[in-house]
Order: C-alpha cells, then structure tokens, then sequence
C-alpha cells in the first residue's frame, strides 16, 4: 500500500523532518552529536568543622578558575565579533565576583555544607525567581545563571565537559539546553549547528550562534528522543527545520546552500539585474517580506520595489511591555527610507498564546480560534489606534499600506476602517504631516475571507493572501503537530481553488492581490499563482535568487495551463506529480553564482 | 550624641523594553558600589540588596516595572540620584 504522506513534499523512511523556530540563521551538514548539561548528582557530604576552611578554599578557587575562563572567552568573542557579544559574559563575571553570593555560600560552608551543595542553594534562589519570569526575555537569563552554575561546579567536582561522545568536527549539537559558553568552545572546536528542545530566540546561545554564524534551531521539543545519536542531520536555520536521515538530493541541496552570506549578496545583486517578467512578457512584481529592520540592506540591494509584508509581532514580544508610539515610529521610519515604494505593515496579529499575560487577562481554549488579530485589536482599541498613530507619522509623505490580519467578516474590517480613519484625521489635526497615500488592506487567510472575497474586495483598497493559515484553517490541521502535519497540503486543489477564488475577486474589482507565504516564495507555488492569475508576490529577499531566476525562465502560457491542470487533479500528491513532470527543478544557488562566474 | 543616618528614597519606573536583564543589572550594582552607604532594591513585596549582582536580577524586574529605591548612609541622596538617573535614562539601550 503506498503511504500518502505529503507533508508539502516529504515522503520518508527513517527519514523524520522536525520543525522548530528558527534561531540562528544558515545551513548545516553533520552528525548529531547529543550534549547533555546536566550534571551528575551532589554529593551529600557534610564537611567536618576542621576541613571547612579548606573547603571554603576550594570553593574561592573554583570561582576564580570559572572568572579565568570566563575572561577568557569574553576576550576571544570581543576579538572575534564585537564588544557587544563580549558583554554576554560581562554579567557572567559580576556573577562570580558577586560578594553577597560568595557570603552566602561561605556562610552555608561553615554550617557543614559542602561547597557544591552550598553554591546550588545559594543560586536557587535567584534562579528561580528569574524561571518563573513572566517576561520571555528575563527567563531566559536564567540559562546564563545555569551556565556559571555548571562551571564552578564542574570545577568543584573535578568533572570534564558535557558527556560529549565523539569528535566535535561537523558535529550538530542536540541539547535540552545549550549554555552560551558551551558553544563558543565547541564552536571553536568546529561544532556545525546546534538543536535545542527549549530555548527562546533572544537567549544568549542564540545571539552567540548568530554572531559566530552556527546555524541553530530551537523548541524542538523531542529532539534527544526523534535524533538518534549519530545520525546525519540537515539543518535549516533558516526555516526552523530539522531532517533526519535526509535523502541524497536534499544533503546534496543543503551543502551547495552552506555557501555563506557573500553568496547571498551576489544572488542578490544577480537577482535584481534579471527583468521582472516571464520568458514571454508576463510581468509580475515581487515585493519584500520584511520582519527586523536589518533586513532591509538585503532588500535595498536586491532592488526590491516595495515591501509587501512587514509584520509587527516582533515589536510586542521582545520584552515585558509594549512599545510606546516614539519607539514604534523609529522602527516603522527605517521601513520607509528604502527606495519610495510602497510600505505594508502588518498590525500587530497576535494571540492570547503569544501575548505578555499581563494585558490579556482572561485564559482560552482554543487560542488558534480564539482572540488573536484583529479581533484582539477591536478589543483593545487603544493599542490598535497607537499602532496605527504611530505608522501614519512614520509614513509621513510616504505609501503606506496598513495591513489587518486575521480578518473574518466585512463588518471587522469597517469597525477597523473606522478607527483608522478617525485617527487620521487627529493626526493631521495635530499638525503632522500625513502620508502621501494611505491604503487599507485585509490578510486573507480565513477561509470566511476567501469564500467572501468577492464583497470583501469591494471594499478594501487590496489583499495579501496568506496562504499558510489558509491551507491550515482550510485543512483544519496543524502544520507543526507531527501527526496531523501530511494534511498541510498547499497544494492540494481545494486550495488552489479557493486561491484562485481571491485571486479573481481581486482582479474584478480591480485591487492588488499579495502573494505573501510560503507558497509565493517556492519556484513551484509561484508558478501556480502567476499561472492563476496573480502578479505580485512577496518574500523573504533570500529566496529572491532562486525564484526569479525559476521565473523568468518560464512562459506564462505554460504557467497558466499548469494551474488548470492542477486545478483537475483529485489531490495534492497528484498535482505535486504534474508539477514534477512539467516544470524544471528549480535551480540551486550554488549554480546561480557558478553562472555568475562563467 | 549619635549621629542621625542620611536616609534617601525614590521609586522609578524600568523603561527598558528588556527589563532589568544582565547588562543593566551589572551597571546599577557598579554605580551602587561606588557608594558607601546601604542601597536597597525593591520590587513588590522583594527587597534585595542593589549592589549584589544576584540580587538585582532576582527582582525579575520587566519594562513598566515599578522599582523603589532605598540608601541609609553617607551620601544616601547623591547615590540615589545616581540610580534614579541610570534607570530613568534606559541604562543607555536605545529603542
């Protein structure tokens, strides 16, 4: 019986693909080496009163060994990268020189204690308190605190470094945890990527990772038990994705793209000579997906002509609280100083599961369903009004497109018009300058939007078509639950359907639609949706190589009667065959800059 | 005669977006070393004592925070004028 798992194109043996979030950025080949933090049990000694002085020695001399260390580092990352990542081991220092900790642990010691179990109280305090942080960001400090903690009690206890089996050479780190220093030194020792079950993406090892360029992913949360020690392992850095036992194409894939950040800025540079259109004339325009501000050097040099997707998220989960008006308006203004085109920004589309606690109060049962874009902006109009205040000053004399997501029925997007439209005028009464153009726009990315879009485009100034959570709510199925994840299937008739649908309904009406997930920026889907009539896509500026060069090397006269032909098949395996048979693999970028060179 | 302590308090808000996290705890504990006079931190019904590195961070204090101030001691005043200022001006975060 063939198994008919298209999970968006894999189809496996003990080939297993995991996804977490993405952390640090690259691609990495190796073999997955399991690193395990956590140390062999305290002793349960008591010390005798004549040893305690001596004790208390060891105790002082495995600080001052640890700070040793730890100076050590900070020197070798200042040199290397920057007094910035230096400065991660800087709090690290006044830790171990802390005179209150040091009281403490002394003070335990002459009680009888021994020094390991005296310093692990002495820190559980603090520790705690910090794990328990309501704030992502103070959390995860926490991992810095367990880093010395390791160390000094390493020294201690006489015991060496992680329980590492193997050489480090190419080796991709598996970890519950990763403290930072860890992975400067297996890093230096040639360690290729790391995989953390927990961790968040501000945590310190993530910074290093990206300062030091290892590619890493984090909240895989059953990397130990789904990596089997030693097996080979593509990692995507990038996308967040992990494959296990990866088939030969896509190791073969994932070596040519370890090509670093100067392959980039070439594809790019190559990308924005290629003319915007199809073999035959078929013009099309592909906007930037943008979602931190440092970005946008990519986009500038890929000659962008807009960006089509600036999503705000970021902004409201870096930290315990909300980004006042001045801070957003900085973020928002750098948007508008590349090129003159248009700006879309997303408000923000956030849910109760992602929200700091402190300003949503009330707990949900389904969070997917539940309060989270625009419905969270009716709800707290006044965030919404500061975030909208904030992108029309920012776009003063500029194109600015104001994004809603989530959107569901017409009247949310009237509610919303409404206090946009009010706060317009208060900014232009308050004496700003206002933008040059202002247009409102809705994500598609209900199925109730999609199914309506007809009168929905009737009334909106355009539409960004999020396939992502359309394919998802469409498919009532979770791409990130392992067991539910082959009904991911973007490419499955329904949803070219109900795509064309929107596409359609935007044309008659005469508004732009925007291609911006994943499906716009693979070769495969964009040929699917110029096919079906769409002619603006946005994505991500590193996928921007690859799938011009995939473009304009097609006709649209072949592209259109592929999406027809796709439209008749029964399902997703079967269009996925025809987009095999018909179109050419899309080329990798390690040709595009072989071509460059020739 | 004893000689009455110089007492000084104040209460700030932390305006960092990231809170009171390593870099800014490790600044406030330098300035309040600097100072002879008892300097304490209190988040809360948390009081910790401000030049102990552990301590500070152990107020897990986020952006929006309100923090009190409290010195007992020569120059009390001038030292928590000096924090107050650190804080109030984001300990040099920009955004």
């Amino acid at each position: 019986m063939k198994t008919n798992r298209d999970t968006g194109g894999e189809r496996g043996n003990d080939r297993r693909v995991l996804t977490g979030r993405a952390a640090a950025p690259g691609v990495a080949v190796g073999r997955a080496v399991p690193f395990d933090p956590a140390l062999p049990n305290l002793p349960d000694r008591r010390v005798p009163e004549d040893e305690r002085q001596i004790e208390i020695e060891r105790f002082k001399k495995a600080l001052l060994t640890t700070a040793q260390e730890v100076r050590a580092f900070q020197a070798n990352v200042s040199e290397q990268l920057g007094e910035e990542e230096g400065r991660i081991f800087g709090a690290h220092l006044a830790i171990l020189e802390d005179q209150l900790l040091i009281e403490e642990v002394v003070r335990r010691i002459e009680e009888g204690m021994n020094a390991p179990v005296a310093f692990s109280e002495a820190m559980a305090g603090t520790i705690g308190r910090l794990s328990g942080a309501k704030n992502q960001y103070l959390q995860e400090r926490t991992l810095d605190l367990l880093d010395i903690k390791r160390r000094v009690l390493a020294h201690l206890l006489g015991w060496g470094e992680g329980g590492l089996t193997g050489g480090i050479q190419d080796a991709i780190l598996v970890a519950p945890e990763l403290p930072p220093s860890v992975l400067l030194q297996l890093g230096n020792e040639g360690a290729a990527g790391f995989i953390i079950e927990g961790g968040g993406p501000s945590s310190h090892t993530v910074i290093l990772g990206k300062a030091l360029g290892i590619p890493g992913v984090v909240g895989v949360s059953d990397a130990r038990v789904a990596i089997p020690s030693g097996a080979e392992v593509v990692l995507d850095g990038w996308k967040g994705q992990v494959v296990v036992a990866p088939r030969d194409e896509e190791r073969e894939r994932a070596l040519a793209r370890r090509a670093g950040p100067e392959a980039l800025r070439e594809g790019l540079e190559w990308a924005r000579d290629l003319p915007n259109q199809t073999r035959d004339g078929y013009q099309f325009r592909i906007l930037a997906n943008v979602e931190v501000p440092s970005e946008l050097e990519l986009v500038q040099l890929a000659g962008m002509e807009g960006i089509g997707l600036f999503r705000t998220e970021f902004l409201f989960l870096q930290g315990g609280g909300f980004p006042d008006e001045e801070q957003q308006i900085r973020v928002y203004r750098q948007l508008f100083g590349v090129g003159n085109g248009w700006v879309t920004i997303r408000t923000f589309d956030l849910g109760a599961d992602r929200f700091p606690v402190s300003v949503l109060r009330f707990p949900e049962p389904n969070p997917a369903l539940g309060v989270r874009g625009i419905r969270l902006a009716l709800r707290r109009p006044g965030l919404f009004r500061q975030q909208v205040r904030a992108i029309l000053r920012a776009g003063a004399a500029g194109r600015v497109r104001i994004l809603l997501p989530m959107v569901t029925t017409l009247e949310e997007f009237r509610l919303a018009k409404g206090h946009i439209e009010a706060e317009a005028m208060e900014v232009r009464r308050a004496g700003y300058p206002p933008p040059a153009m202002l247009h409102l726009g809705i994500m598609v990315e209900t199925p109730a939007a999609a199914l309506d879009a007809l009168a929905l485009a009737e009334e909106v100034d355009f539409f960004a078509l999020g396939t992502n959570d359309l394919v998802q709510y469409t498919m009532a199925a979770d791409r990130d639950n392992a067991a539910v994840s082959h009904l991911y299937q973007p490419y499955h008739p329904v949803l070219l359907r109900l795509v064309r649908q929107v596409i359609e309904a935007a044309d008659r009406q005469g508004i732009e639609a925007i291609a911006c997930g994943e499906m716009a920026s693979e070769p495969w889907g964009a040929s699917l949706l110029l096919g079906m009539g769409a002619s603006c896509l946005s994505v991500d500026p590193h996928h921007l190589p690859r799938l011009k060069s995939f473009l304009t090397a097609t006709e649209s006269r072949t592209l259109k009667e592929l999406a027809q032909a796709a439209l008749a098949r029964r399902d997703g395996q079967e269009v996925r065959d025809l987009l095999a048979e018909s179109l050419p693999e899309p080329a990798e970028r390690m040709e595009i800059t072989s071509r460059i060179r020739s | 005669m004893a000689r009455e302590l110089e007492k000084a308090g104040a209460t700030v808000r932390i305006r960092n977006q990231l809170g009171l996290h390593a870099r800014p705890a490790a600044l406030l504990v330098e300035r309040a070393k600097a100072f002879p006079c008892e300097i304490f931190l209190s988040k809360d019904s948390l009081e910790v004592n401000a030049k102990s590195i552990m301590g500070v961070l152990m107020l897990a204090a986020e952006c929006g925070s309100k923090v009190t101030l409290r010195a007992e001691g020569d120059r009390a005043e001038e030292a928590v004028e000096a924090i107050k200022l650190l804080i109030k001006g984001r300990f040099g975060e920009d955004e």
